[in-house]
């Protein structure tokens, strides 16, 4: 077997360092994911122009979802920037990229065990007093089925840096998941996010646990409402929260969504590892 | 940047004209090969207006386009009122803080920091 090198931190006895660490060749369709959104593979992307609009952006992992916007103004762009010397799409704060069919996100909210991992930027400063959102499918309002992850910095929330997660289930006010993990995310710069998932859990902090980087692993969801079973009231949106709320600034290279047995934090970890080797993130 | 029309005959009108100029509808190009892909989703539409009211309809045009068709483009504006969706109050709304999780396992902070002390001496 052929080993690979991974930067990694490790503790040297007074501090945490960055290493080169050998580890086994890691290929992310053995964890089969469902979501696989892949800005480096220019054979999933379809734009036109210049700079270049993304029409359709192809899912390489299992649900055979397409991402797909048909208004150019609200097509983010490609080809212009990268990261570690591939190609990210960016995205202005007012475009999305669309999926058709609700049924295949429901895993995302109805108990299902999942995580996701995103290699991202958001914002251009270090202080951007907004909500930008990267995924969803529930445009964040409570009485909406679905689920969906942001950067929350607002001054309105009372949150800094913050991963948010916010899981609802159609019932005005109460959530399965709804926190703000503060002082996670670092705006303006590339972070690897990531967010696991155990919804029915029913100690309330074991449903949400966001590790950023290599930083540590906090749980801290303390809503505990039982989970929606009904489909999510939007399909799945990359680029805002569905319903073209909460638009991101920034770029994303690559996602993942993986559900179910191989949903590990041992698996969480090695998709973090993976991006890192790749993005050269932290 | 968003511009605002008085009525959606007006914005209709411009959008026909800058889809004309944009080549709208067309299909896309596949970033490797550099080949169309009819089969893939096409630009259909240029952008989207959204209806404040009967007589303020606003839509994002960006700046090569507005330079591309300045006939009946709309005057500039601010973007549509900002209706948040609801969202959780902050008071429901956990958190990192050390406190929180304090409190959900149960512990008081007083007496964690008082054993931190006495392991510090």
């Amino acid at each position: 077997m052929t080993y690979q090198l991974a930067t990694a931190k490790i503790w040297d006895g007074a501090a945490w360092v960055p290493a080169k660490m050998p580890v086994a060749p890691f290929n992310p369709q053995d964890l089969s994911p469902d979501l696989w959104l892949d800005a480096s593979d220019a054979t999933t992307i379809t734009a036109s122009g210049t700079p270049a609009k993304v029409s359709q952006w192809v899912n390489k992992g299992s649900v055979s979802a397409n991402f797909t916007q048909a208004t150019g103004a609200n097509q983010p762009t490609t080809g212009a920037t990268t990261k570690n010397g591939l190609n990210v799409l960016d995205f202005d704060g007012g475009d999305y990229l669309n999926s058709s069919v609700t049924n295949d996100w429901k895993f995302l909210h109805d108990g299902t065990k999942y995580f996701v991992c995103i290699a991202i930027t958001v914002g251009t400063g270090s202080n951007p007093n907004a909500i930008y959102a990267f995924m969803g499918t529930n445009g964040v309002g409570s009485a909406n089925v679905g689920c969906s992850f942001a950067y929350e910095d607002r001054t309105a929330a009372v949150t800094n840096n913050a991963t948010r997660t916010t899981m609802t289930r159609g019932s005005s006010g109460t959530f399965p998941v709804d926190v703000n993990v503060g002082d996670t995310w670092i705006p303006n710069q590339w972070n690897v996010v990531t967010i696991l998932l155990d919804p029915s859990a029913s100690i309330a902090l074991d449903r949400n646990a966001v590790k950023v980087n290599a930083g540590f692993e906090y749980r801290t969801n303390t809503q505990s409402f039982a989970v929606s079973t009904a489909n999510p009231t939007y399909a799945l949106q990359v680029g805002a929260a569905a319903n073209n709320f909460g638009p991101m600034v920034g770029s994303i290279g690559e996602i993942f969504v993986v559900q179910g047995a191989n949903a590990t934090q041992e698996n969480r970890d090695k998709v973090i590892g993976y991006l890192n080797a790749k993005w050269s993130v932290f | 940047m968003w511009r605002q029309w008085t009525s959606l005959a007006d914005f209709d009108s411009w959008h026909d004209a800058a889809c004309a100029a944009l080549g709208i509808p067309h299909p896309g190009f596949n970033a490797a090969t550099g080949e169309v892909d009819e089969d893939a989703q096409w630009t259909t539409a240029y952008t989207e207006a959204v209806e404040v009211s009967p007589d303020d309809w606003r839509a994002v045009v960006e700046d090569d386009v507005t330079e591309l068709v300045p006939e009946g483009l709309g005057v500039p504006c601010d973007p549509p009122p900002y209706v948040e969706p609801e969202l959780n109050a902050d008071s429901d709304t956990a958190h990192s803080d050390l406190d929180d999780v304090i409190e959900a396992l149960g512990f008081d902070r007083s007496e964690l920091e008082a054993e931190l002390d006495a392991d510090e001496a």
